[in-house]
C-alpha cells in the first residue's frame, strides 16, 4: 500500500537529484546520531576490562569479552544488594499488575461514560482529561504521605495504586472514544435481544475494542516500565527496586564502578527492551501513534 | 475477561498482605553506610554476638546509600514507626529529627560505664541538642587528601612529612606538572556539598585569629562579619586551586563518591581531595600491602607555608534510638555493644576507626597489619587545630556552597560572596 | 445510550475507577496545594502543625535558583515544542517522500529510543559527554560540556530530543499517510518543484499534526525529571535545574534543604503553569470553533 501511495505523490520528488541526495545525507546523519550512543555503550560493555579505554575507530573493541556483564551482575548484588533478575521480576510484577488493574477499571468506567447516564458526567470527564496533562511530580509529596498513612509505602501496592490513580484517566479517555465510535445499531440489536448492560459490554463492545485495548496496553506498559520518580521514592526497599531505580542506583552508586561494568549494566536494561521492540515494533509504533492521536 | 478480573484481584490482595506479621522480637538497625565494607563486616559480628547473648531476639540490619537515605528515613519516622535504631545525618537533620520528637534522650540512660567508654567524644556537639545527648558515635575519621606516592615521585615532587601538608601554591605546581602528563592534580567531587564545605571550614580555621573559638559558626549565625581575611583567604584559596586547573573543569558536575573516587582509583589524578579515613576499607589493596604502603594521607592544602596545621576530625555515623520503639532497652543494649571496647576492636579489625578511641589502646591499634588504617589512627592522633565540619545553619550553608560553586563557574566573585553572606546571615555591623 | 435515565447500577461500573482516581490523584493534588502553605521538613508525624502563610512562596520568589529552574523549564519546553517538532517534521517528510527502500526500518531505528527508560538514556549520554568521554575524543577537545553554565541546558534538551524525536516523527508520519493526495497530484501537473511542494502544500496541510505534536511535547516538557536527575542532578550549581528537579531537591535530596513545604510551593507553580496552558488551549480551540 505504501509503495503505491509513494508513486502517486512522489513524482516530482523522485525526479529531483538534489532532493534525493539531501534526504540520503540528512537521514543517514540522524541514523548515525541515534545509533552511535547505543552502539558505543554496547561496544564499551563487550571490551575486556583491561582494554576498555582502547578501541579501533571508537567502536570496535581490541579484545572482546563478556566479563563486564558478569561483573555487572556481581557488582549489583555484592555492592548494592540489588540483583538484575530481581529488578526485572519487580518491574514485571509492578507493570503487569498496574496495567491489568488500570485496563480493567478503565474498561468499566469508559463504558459508563460512553453508554450509561449519570449526573455530572461531562464535568467529571473534563476533570479527568485535565489531569492527564498534570506532571506526576505535582502529586509526589502528598502521595508519599498518603501511602505512608495507608501503611503501604515500600510495597508493590504503593506504586501500583499510584500508577493507577495517575494513568486511569488516559485509559478511560482512549476507551471511551473507541466505545463511542462503535455503531449504535450493534448495541441496540443487543438490547432488543434482551442482553443486560454487562452482557453488552462483554459480548459486543469488548471484542470490537481489542485494538483500543492493545493501544492502552502498550502505552501503559511503556509508562509504567520506564517510570522512575514514583518507583524510586515509594519503594525504598532494595529488594523491590524496579529496573530504572536499580539502574540509577548503579549508575550513581557510592563506590567505584568500572566504565565497562557501568556500560554492561546499562545494556542489560536496554537489550531486553530492544528484543521486545524488534518483535512488536509495529504494535509499539501504531500504539503510541494512536495513543497520541486520541488526545 | 472474568478470569482476568479474578487474577488482578488476587494479585492486588496478595500484594496487600505481603507485609507479613513478625513473630519474634526484632531490633531493626538502619544506616547509610551501604558499600562500606568495614562497617558491614563489623555489624555482622555485632549481630552474631548480640543474638547469642539475647535468645529470641533477631537484629535486622539494613544499609541505604547516602543519596537515598532520607527518602527512607522520612516516611519511616513520620509514619510514627520506623526502625528501632537509626543513624541521623550530622547537621540540620539532627535538629529536625530531635524537634519532631523521634529520638530518645539518652543523657540519663547512658550509664557511667558507657560514658567512660566514650570519654571526651561524648562532648562532640553533633551528638547533643539543647544540652541533651541523643546520639552515639560509631566510627571516627580524619578528613584529608590522599595521594599516590609513585605519582608524586614521577612528577618530581617530595612528599611532605607525616602530619604536614602541601600549600595551595605547591598544589598549583603539582597540578600543572600533572596536566603536562595528562593527569589531574586532584580529583574533586563538589556536587556533594560537604566536599566543598569541609575544605572551606579547614581553610577558615587556618587563618582564624581567635582559634579555638569557632569563627565559622559565629559567622553562619550572623554574629561576626564575613568581610574578614580568614573568610576571604579561604575563598581565594579555592579560587586559586580551581582557576589553575588543579582539578579538571568537569569536576563541577562530578559527584564525590561515584565519579571522583572512581577516577582516582583509575589513577586519573594524583590525589583525591576531601577523602576520609572511612574509605580505608575501600582503598585499592595493591597500595596497602604488608610491606609497602603506596598512599600518603595529608591534611587540606595550607594557605601558606607558615599556616598552622589544621585537621578535620569528626565522627561518621551517629546512631540514635527511636522514641517510638517498643524495645528501647534492647536497642540501647545493641548500641552500647557497638561502643564497648570489644565492639571498638571489632571495628578496628575491619579497618574502621572506632569513635570510641578512649576504650582502645591507640598504640596497639596503630600497629595493625593494615598499614593505611595505622596511618589513619596516627592522623587522628596528630596534634593541630581541629575543625568542626557539622553545622545546623542549613540556609547560610546552602548559600555559601552555592556561592563557592558560582565562583568556580566564574559567575560570581569573592567580594560578591562576602557581601551576600553578610546579607543572608543577617550580620549587621 | 443504553438507559434513558440514571440507573443506580451504573455506579458499579464507574466507582472503582473513580475511587482510585479521586484518592490517588485528585486528593493528593488538592493536598499539595494546601501543603504549600505549611512549613514541614518531612520528619514530623503531623505535617499540618506549622502554618506558614505565604512564606514558602516568598522563599521561592526570593530564590534566584527558582527563577533559573523556571527559565530552564520553559527553555526545555521550548526545545521540545519547536526544535523536536521541527526536526521531526523535516525527517518525516524526507522519509515519506524520499523513496527509501527501508523506510520502515529507518522509522523503527529513529523511534527506538522512545521505548527506553529515560534513566538508561541519561546514563548512556552521561558517559559520552564527560570530559574524558567519547565526544571529546571525536572532536579532539578537552571541554567540560556538563559543567558549562551556558551549554548544560541545551545539552539536556539535545539528549531529550534524541530520545523523543521518533515519537513526533511517527505522529507526523501518520499525518502524512492521511494527506490529501489530489492536491499533490494537482501540483505535479502545475510543475511545482520539490521544495515548493514541501513548503506550500505539505507543511500547511500538516498544520493540525504540528499542533498536536506541539501540545504533546508541551505537556511532556513539564514532566522532565529523570533525564535531569541522571545527567546533572540540576548542576552545576543549580544551573540545569528544572521545576520538577528543584521540587525534588527541596523535598528529598540528601544534603538538600529538607523543606517539603517549599517543594509543595514549587508543585503549586507547576500546577499553575499547566492550568494556564490548559485554559489557553480551551479558549483558543473555542475561538477557532466559533470562526
Amino acid at each position: 500500500m505504501e509503495g503505491s501511495l509513494k508513486n502517486n505523490y512522489g513524482a516530482t520528488f523522485k525526479k529531483s537529484p538534489v532532493f534525493f541526495i539531501l534526504t540520503r545525507v540528512v537521514i543517514l546523519f540522524f541514523i548515525i546520531i541515534i545509533i552511535f550512543p547505543l552502539l558505543y555503550t554496547l561496544s564499551l560493555s563487550v571490551r575486556s576490562p583491561d582494554t576498555v579505554y582502547s578501541a579501533r575507530y571508537f567502536l570496535i573493541p581490541y579484545e572482546f569479552s563478556l566479563q563486564n556483564y558478569y561483573d555487572a551482575f556481581f557488582y549489583a548484588e555484592e555492592r548494592l544488594k540489588v540483583s538484575f533478575p530481581r529488578m526485572f521480576l519487580n518491574s514485571i510484577i509492578v507493570t503487569t499488575s498496574s496495567v491489568i488493574l488500570i485496563i480493567t477499571l478503565s474498561i468499566f468506567a469508559a463504558f459508563s461514560f460512553s453508554h450509561l447516564r449519570f449526573p455530572l458526567k461531562e464535568s467529571l470527564y473534563n476533570v479527568m482529561i485535565a489531569s492527564v496533562a498534570m506532571p506526576a511530580q505535582v502529586l509526589l509529596i502528598p502521595l508519599f504521605y498518603l501511602l505512608i498513612y495507608f501503611g503501604i509505602i515500600n510495597t508493590y501496592t504503593a506504586v501500583i495504586l499510584a500508577y493507577a490513580g495517575f494513568l486511569i484517566p488516559i485509559g478511560i479517555l482512549i476507551l471511551r472514544m473507541f466505545f463511542e465510535q462503535i455503531p449504535g445499531e450493534l448495541t441496540e440489536a443487543g438490547i432488543v435481544d434482551g442482553a443486560s448492560d454487562f452482557q453488552l459490554l462483554m459480548r459486543i463492545l469488548l471484542p470490537l475494542a481489542k485494538p483500543a485495548i492493545a493501544t492502552c496496553v502498550i502505552l501503559l506498559f511503556l509508562d509504567t516500565w520506564n517510570e522512575f520518580i514514583y518507583a524510586m521514592i515509594f519503594m525504598q526497599d532494595p529488594t523491590i527496586h524496579t529496573v530504572p531505580v536499580g539502574l540509577a542506583k548503579i549508575g550513581t552508586s557510592r563506590y567505584h564502578i568500572n566504565i565497562g561494568t557501568y556500560s554492561a549494566s546499562v545494556m542489560i536494561t536496554i537489550i531486553p527492551v530492544m528484543l521486545i521492540f524488534a518483535i512488536f515494533q509495529r504494535w509499539f509504533i501504531a500504539g503510541m501513534t494512536m495513543g497520541a492521536l486520541k488526545h | 475477561m472474568n478470569k482476568l478480573i479474578k487474577f488482578s484481584l488476587a494479585l492486588l490482595v496478595s500484594a496487600f498482605f505481603s507485609i507479613s506479621a513478625k513473630a519474634e522480637t526484632v531490633i531493626s538497625v538502619v544506616d547509610w553506610q551501604s558499600g562500606v565494607g568495614g562497617i558491614t563486616n563489623s555489624y555482622a559480628d555485632f549481630i552474631k554476638e548480640f543474638e547469642a547473648a539475647n535468645p529470641g531476639v533477631k537484629v535486622e540490619y539494613t544499609q541505604y546509600t547516602v543519596t537515598t537515605y532520607n527518602e527512607f528515613l522520612k516516611p519511616a519516622l513520620s509514619s510514627g514507626q520506623g526502625p528501632d535504631v537509626f543513624a541521623v545525618y550530622p547537621g540540620p537533620d539532627v535538629d529536625e529529627v530531635v524537634n519532631a520528637g523521634h529520638l530518645v534522650n539518652i543523657t540519663a540512660e547512658a550509664d557511667d560505664e558507657w560514658k567512660n567508654w566514650l570519654g571526651n567524644n561524648i562532648n562532640i556537639p553533633e551528638l547533643s541538642r539543647n544540652g541533651n545527648l541523643y546520639l552515639a558515635p560509631q566510627d571516627a575519621f580524619t578528613e584529608e587528601i590522599w595521594v599516590y606516592n609513585d605519582m608524586i615521585a614521577d612528577l618530581g615532587f617530595d612528599l611532605p612529612a607525616f602530619g604536614d601538608s602541601y600549600t595551595v601554591d605547591e598544589w598549583v605546581a603539582i597540578g600543572k606538572a600533572a596536566k603536562a602528563k595528562d593527569l589531574d592534580g586532584l580529583m574533586f567531587g563538589p556536587v556533594e556539598a560537604w566536599c566543598v564545605f569541609d575544605g572551606f571550614a579547614n581553610f577558615v580555621n587556618q587563618g582564624n585569629p581567635d582559634y579555638p573559638t569557632d569563627s565559622l559558626g559565629l559567622a553562619l549565625d550572623g554574629k561576626i562579619s564575613w568581610d574578614q581575611p580568614m573568610f576571604r583567604d579561604a575563598l581565594n584559596a579555592y579560587k586559586t586551586l580551581h582557576d589553575n586547573g588543579v582539578w579538571r573543569a568537569d569536576s563541577l558536575s562530578m559527584d564525590y563518591q561515584v565519579q571522583a573516587w572512581g577516577k582516582w582509583i583509575d589513577r586519573e589524578g594524583v590525589g583525591i581531595y576531601c577523602n576520609g579515613d572511612w574509605f580505608i576499607s575501600s582503598a585499592p589493596a595493591e597500595y596497602n600491602t604488608a610491606d609497602s604502603l603506596g598512599i600518603t594521607m595529608m591534611s587540606y592544602p595550607k594557605l601558606s607555608s607558615d599556616s598552622p596545621m589544621t585537621y578535620n576530625k569528626a565522627t561518621g555515623t551517629n546512631l540514635g534510638i527511636n522514641a517510638n520503639s517498643p524495645n528501647k532497652d534492647l536497642a540501647m543494649e545493641f548500641v552500647k555493644l557497638t561502643n564497648s571496647p570489644k565492639g571498638s576492636m571489632t571495628f578496628a579489625s575491619y579497618g574502621q576507626i572506632p569513635a570510641n578511641l578512649a576504650a582502645v589502646d591507640m598504640a596497639a591499634l596503630a600497629a595493625s597489619p593494615n598499614l593505611l588504617f595505622n596511618d589513619g589512627i596516627k592522623m587522628l592522633a596528630t596534634e593541630g587545630r581541629n575543625t568542626n565540619i557539622y553545622y545546623s545553619q542549613a540556609e547560610p550553608m546552602k548559600h555559601l556552597y552555592d556561592g563557592i560553586m558560582e565562583m568556580f563557574l566564574g559567575v560570581t566573585t569573592v567580594d560578591d560572596i562576602v557581601e551576600k553572606m553578610n546579607k543572608e546571615t543577617g550580620y549587621s555591623g | 445510550m443504553i438507559y434513558k435515565t440514571f440507573q443506580f447500577k451504573t455506579l458499579i461500573y464507574l466507582l472503582p475507577a473513580l475511587f482510585i482516581f479521586l484518592v490517588f490523584n485528585v486528593l493528593p493534588g488538592l493536598t499539595s496545594l494546601v501543603l504549600s502553605f505549611f512549613d514541614f521538613s518531612g520528619f514530623e508525624t503531623n505535617l499540618f502543625k506549622k502554618f506558614a502563610g505565604f512564606d514558602n512562596f516568598i522563599k521561592i520568589y526570593e530564590d534566584k535558583y527558582f527563577w533559573i529552574a523556571l527559565k530552564n523549564t520553559f527553555l526545555f519546553v521550548f526545545g521540545a515544542v519547536f526544535i523536536q517538532t521541527g526536526i521531526a517534521l523535516i525527517l518525516s517528510i524526507f522519509i515519506f517522500f524520499g523513496n527509501f527502500k527501508f523506510s520502515v526500518l529507518i522509522r523503527s531505528i529513529i523511534f527506538f529510543p522512545c521505548v527506553l527508560a529515560p534513566v538508561s538514556v541519561g546514563l548512556v549520554w552521561k558517559k559520552i559527554l564527560e570530559q574524558d568521554g567519547v565526544l571529546n575524543s571525536i572532536l579532539g577537545l578537552d571541554y567540560s560540556w556538563l559543567s558549562s553554565v551556558s551549554l548544560v541546558m541545551w545539552l539536556i534538551i539535545m539528549v531529550n530530543t534524541w530520545q523523543w524525536i521518533g515519537y513526533s516523527l511517527v505522529i507526523y508520519y501518520a499525518g502524512l499517510q492521511s494527506l490529501n493526495i489530489e492536491l499533490l497530484e494537482a501540483s505535479d501537473i502545475d510543475g511545482a518543484n520539490w521544495s515548493q511542494k514541501i513548503f506550500s502544500i505539505v507543511i500547511p496541510l500538516l498544520w493540525p499534526t504540528t499542533i498536536l505534536n506541539m501540545i504533546l511535547n508541551l505537556i511532556g516538557g513539564f514532566r522532565a525529571f529523570d533525564i535531569v536527575y541522571v545527567l546533572t542532578r540540576g548542576g552545576p550549581a543549580h544551573y540545569s535545574e528544572v521545576l520538577a528537579s528543584y521540587l525534588y531537591y527541596y523535598s528529598f535530596a540528601a544534603g538538600g534543604p529538607n523543606k517539603m513545604g517549599v517543594g509543595a510551593a514549587v508543585a503549586f507553580v507547576i500546577f499553575a503553569c499547566i492550568l494556564t496552558i490548559a485554559l489557553a488551549r480551551i479558549i483558543i480551540s473555542k475561538r477557532i470553533e466559533r470562526n
